[in-house]
Order: structure tokens, then C-alpha cells, then sequence
């Protein structure tokens, strides 16, 4: 015989699966499903959900060219002091966005600590572009991809790669034809995890990239605007936002357990 | 080609000290128990364990301070490692890929080093579609097919079950005869080391503690653990005019003066309830039914091990505590310094 969970404790945890299911049923059941088409097709959603999936896409590759090196540096290299380097790239997990946007505004701004010299020499500037949304994406969603493919460098079995070495593989070698392969499942966890939040990405965007209609207006920022002035879009955009966590879910209901973040 | 290692590695709580040379075609087995440092010694040779001092001399160029990609030795580690996500061909052909050779040519040739150990129909298996005898032979084969200056296999038949390990072991001697580099094998098991090598080598703690033919290293064992593995008891004890003495042992006949050892099978040890001529006294310690004889683990000076026949199991009654006096058929007894 199975003994019931006391009141006590089933009674707050049926209540937390509610607070974190009922709204997204609210969700559904406001959603407008008959003018879902026609919404998803308007020119403000389209050219919105066309940019966040861009941006996100790139950062997303930009968070793998950049945050694998990273990964194994911290997981495989001698360095002194990983421990400390290893905090410092988590720190923009739990940094508030907007402070985010706000440092890589002083960084990259045109009165930036590196902004205005890149004026000055190539008469770029970076904030409120689309390079802005993808630099602003990327700052947030790194730390996922480094600590999803560390962990799985942590994991894998060294001596692969010892006997690769032996078979006269240089370094380099090795890294690409038996590192990558074998870490290949978190480099695959790491970049959904990135481009989840990248696509989810809103206070680090709005502040560095402003909210430009077709230039750095991404969905959530697409969202929050619309809410005001036409709500039913609103929720449309916000359905497309839930579908792909959904996805991401699905993607990784696997893979979850490997990963550490 | 022949290999000349002067190693030395020191670890916390641990110093491996080896000097060997091996010729070419010798295969020299590193026999010894876990932690003996018989991996590190493959691991310094392939330039995967930094030394501490000493050198690693092949027809007496310098290896030591190359990166193992430059030494060109071949590693069949324990276990196989075979690359899980690259077919059994693919497998064979990455050490030729990473020298250099053309995908075509490099599958060719792995092929043909495939097919010379029997699997040519396994070449586009993944590793985890081969039994483990087959991934081991693709190991050697993956090995071999670099032509290497030097073999090293680490217990490449430990993880096999008995069956597959005779046959695998009778595929690797033959094999191994073509193999003209010098050839270290590690392994702890004397039946290995027997079908595969022409010299033995017995490490414990880091160093050499006994070094022979095979056979002689099983007849005359130095270490406790040697002689465990064939199934002796290894005794020290003093040679003189009179003949050994181990304690209350004594073995009449010649004897080299001085510091001897005595290897005795349990066999050559009698029990009986009465006081014998010659005899000691002993303490039954344990009884252990081990294949078809009764053993007998007995306290006493010295301490020793009896097998017991069936005939003589029920006139003895033995249990643990028990009294009992032990003899020695000094024929059945090897003696040596």
C-alpha cells in the first residue's frame, strides 16, 4: 500500500504546479486561435518573429564559436585561478539583464570605452543596430553553451584522446576529430539552451539595441509594446514565444540530465 | 629498432624506477599487481606521463621530450577505446588520416590490416556493434596499421571473457610473430604473459623486483604475489651444511649458504593429528574448497598452505582453531637463492 503524501506538503505543491501551469492556460484559453493566421502574417509580427529568429540564430552561433574554446580552456587547460574565471562567466546568469545592456552600452556606446574609438577609426557605431541585438543576446546566453560543454568536457573520457595522440594526432587534430564528436551532445544542449534565451532576451536588448520596428524590435520587446496598443497580437507573439520553449523542452527532455547549468 | 628506458617517475606516494631494453620482435611482458606502475611505465613511453628523470632511447634517439603524436608507438589500451562515433574502419584508418594519408588509401589500408585479424566483415561496424574480442583485434589492428616503432598494449585481454580470451590471446601471438618493433605488454595474468612473451618482467611498487623466461619466473618466484599467482607458497629461509631451515622447517640436502627462498606447493604439505618426525606445529586458520582439493590456511612458524585429499578430509575433521602437525615432501620443494 502506497501511504498518501501528508496535507501539508501536498497542499503548497499542488498549489505551486498551479501558479506555474495556470498562466500559461490563461494564455491559451485568451489565445485568438480563429485570427492566429491573419496576426502571425501583419507586417509588425512578421518582421519582428524574422529578427528575433535571426539575431538568435546568430548569437547562437557566435556562443559556439567563442564559448567552446572557453569551455575547454576551463575545463582541460592549466590555468591559475579557473575557479575565479570560471565565477566571472557565470556572473552574467544572474546579473539583471538591463544591467547587462547598460555595461555593454559603456563598453560599446559612442562614448564607450571601446565604442569611441571604433568610431573614430571606422566610423561604425554598434548600439541600436542588429549587431547590438545579436551582442546583447550572446552576452546573456554564453554562460549557458560554456557551462553545457564544460560540463560535458568534465565528463568525457580523457584517454580517448591520449589514444588519438598516439596515433600521431596533433593537439588540434584531436580536438576536432575526437573532442568535438564526443562532447557533440552538449555542444547540442548548450546551443538550444543559448537560443532559448537569446530568443527570450529583453532587458540587455531593449537597453543596448533600443526597440526599432524591423531593426531591434525582437519579440518579447514586440510583445510588451503591443500589449498596449493591440493586445490580440500581443498574444499571438507570446504563443509563438511558448511553442518554441515547448520545442526546446522536447529537444532536450533527453539530454537534460547530462547537462549542468 | 630496439627501445632502451631508463624511467623515472615520482608521484606522491609513489616512485616508479625501471631500466629495461627490449629488442626488436622481443615482447616483454610487465607483470606485476595494481599500482605496480606497469601503465605508467606505457603511458611514459608513449609520452602521455612526463618522467621525472631518465630517458626513453629508440636505437638511441631520444624520445623523452617529444609530444606523443611524435613518437610514433602504438597503443592498444585496456579496454580497446575504439572511437565510438567512427566505423571499425575508420578506426583503423585515423592514425594513417592523422599522418597524413589520403581518406582512400588510408581505408584500403585499413582494410587489409582489418582482414589479416579476421574482420574483414565487421569493417563499417560502429565499436559498439563488435563483441568485445572484435573490438580488441580492431584495437591491435588500429595499433598496427601506423607500422609502429614501438608496441604498447595495456592488459589487451583483461576484459574478455575466458573463452574469448584463449582465442584472442592465440589471434595476438600470431599476429604479434609479424610484428618486428619491440613490444611492451602489461598484464597481471601469468597465462598471458606464458602464450605472449619472451621475457618477464615483475614489478611491485615501482620497481623491478623479478625479471626472467616466463616459465622460470612461474618455477621460482621472488615475490609473495608471483608465487600466488601459480599457486605456491613462497617461504624465506637460511642454507647451510645441514640444509634449509625455515624456521621449525627444516629440509635436509644441499642448499646454497645463506639467504634462501622456498617455493612450496600446497600439495607437498601433509597434515596428521599426531606429532610426525620433521613435522611443525599448526593452526587451522581457513578451509576453502577450491577446485578439486580441500585448501588449508595454517598459522604456525613458518605459516603455510595445505591441500588436503578427499580420503584424508574425514580422518581430520578440520575447522578453524584446530591443532594439527604439517610435513614437508622436500622433493615436491623448489630451493633457490
Amino acid at each position: 500500500m502506497t501511504r498518501r503524501p501528508p496535507a501539508v506538503l501536498l497542499l503548497p505543491a499542488l498549489l505551486a504546479l498551479a501558479f506555474l501551469l495556470l498562466p500559461l492556460l490563461a494564455l491559451l484559453l485568451r489565445a485568438p486561435w480563429t485570427e492566429l493566421p491573419d496576426l502571425l502574417t501583419t507586417p509588425v509580427v512578421g518582421q519582428a518573429l524574422r529578427l528575433s529568429l535571426v539575431t538568435a540564430g546568430l548569437a547562437t552561433v557566435l556562443c559556439v564559436l567563442l564559448g567552446v574554446p572557453l569551455a575547454w580552456l576551463l575545463a582541460r587547460a592549466d590555468l591559475p585561478g579557473r575557479g575565479v574565471l570560471r565565477a566571472l562567466v557565470t556572473v552574467p546568469l544572474v546579473l539583471p539583464p538591463v544591467v547587462g545592456g547598460v555595461a555593454l552600452l559603456l563598453l560599446l556606446g559612442r562614448d564607450g570605452v571601446l565604442g569611441r574609438p571604433l568610431e573614430a577609426l571606422t566610423g561604425l557605431t554598434v548600439p541600436f543596430t542588429p549587431a547590438a541585438v545579436v551582442l546583447a543576446n550572446a552576452f546573456v546566453a554564453l554562460p549557458f553553451l560554456v557551462l553545457a560543454v564544460e560540463g560535458a568536457l568534465r565528463g568525457a573520457d580523457r584517454r580517448y584522446e591520449d589514444v588519438a595522440a598516439t596515433l600521431g594526432a596533433g593537439r588540434w587534430h584531436v580536438f576536432r576529430t575526437v573532442t568535438v564528436p564526443l562532447v557533440a551532445p552538449g555542444i547540442a544542449a548548450g546551443a538550444v539552451l543559448s537560443f532559448a534565451r537569446a530568443l527570450g532576451e529583453f532587458g540587455a536588448t531593449i537597453t543596448f539595441a533600443g526597440s526599432f520596428p524591423g531593426r531591434t524590435q525582437t519579440m518579447p520587446i514586440a510583445v510588451y509594446l503591443a500589449l498596449e496598443t493591440d493586445p490580440d497580437a500581443a498574444i499571438a507573439l507570446s504563443l509563438v514565444l511558448l511553442l518554441v520553449s515547448v520545442a526546446v523542452l522536447a529537444v532536450l527532455r533527453d539530454r537534460w540530465t547530462g547537462v549542468r547549468v | 629498432m630496439s627501445l632502451a628506458l631508463d624511467l623515472r617517475v615520482t608521484r606522491p606516494g609513489f616512485v616508479l624506477e625501471l631500466a629495461l631494453t627490449v629488442d626488436p620482435g622481443e615482447v616483454v611482458a610487465l607483470l606485476g599487481p595494481n599500482g605496480a606502475g606497469k601503465t605508467t611505465v606505457l603511458r611514459a613511453v608513449a609520452g602521455l606521463q612526463p618522467l621525472t628523470a631518465g630517458s626513453v632511447l629508440l636505437d638511441g634517439v631520444a624520445l623523452q621530450d617529444l609530444p606523443p603524436e611524435d613518437r610514433r608507438v602504438g597503443l592498444v589500451p585496456q579496454d580497446g577505446l575504439l572511437l565510438p562515433h567512427l566505423s571499425a574502419r575508420d578506426n583503423v584508418a585515423y592514425g594513417l588520416r592523422a599522418r597524413g594519408t589520403r581518406r582512400p588509401e588510408a581505408r584500403r589500408r585499413a582494410d587489409e590490416e582489418l582482414g589479416r585479424l579476421g574482420l574483414a566483415d565487421r569493417a563499417g561496424d560502429r565499436p559498439r556493434q563488435l563483441s568485445g574480442g572484435q573490438a580488441q583485434r580492431v584495437a591491435l589492428a588500429r595499433a598496427l596499421a601506423t607500422d609502429p616503432a614501438v608496441l604498447l598494449l595495456d592488459e589487451p585481454l583483461a576484459a574478455l571473457d575466458a573463452l574469448t580470451r584463449t582465442e584472442v590471446r592465440t589471434d595476438l601471438r600470431a599476429r604479434l610473430s609479424a610484428v618486428a618493433a619491440p613490444t611492451l605488454l602489461v598484464t597481471h595474468d601469468l597465462a598471458d604473459a606464458h602464450v605472449l612473451a619472451d621475457r618477464l618482467v615483475v614489478l611491485d611498487a615501482g620497481r623491478v623486483v623479478q625479471e626472467g623466461a616466463p616459465a622460470e619466473v612461474a618455477a621460482r618466484p621472488r615475490t609473495a604475489w608471483v608465487a600466488g599467482l601459480v599457486g605456491l607458497v613462497l617461504l624465506r629461509g637460511t642454507g647451510d651444511r645441514d640444509g634449509v631451515h625455515v624456521e621449525q622447517l627444516h629440509l635436509p640436502g644441499p642448499a646454497p649458504a645463506g639467504a634462501v627462498l622456498v617455493a612450496l606447493p600446497p600439495e607437498a604439505v601433509a597434515l596428521s593429528a599426531a606429532p610426525r618426525p620433521g613435522g611443525w606445529a599448526v593452526v587451522v586458520r581457513a578451509v576453502e574448497q577450491r577446485g578439486a582439493g580441500t585448501h588449508v590456511q595454517l598459522d604456525g612458524a613458518p605459516a603455510v598452505e595445505a591441500v588436503v585429499p578427499a580420503t584424508a578430509l574425514r580422518e581430520l575433521d578440520l575447522r578453524p582453531g584446530q591443532q594439527l602437525w604439517a610435513s614437508v615432501d622436500a622433493v615436491r620443494v623448489q630451493v633457490y637463492a
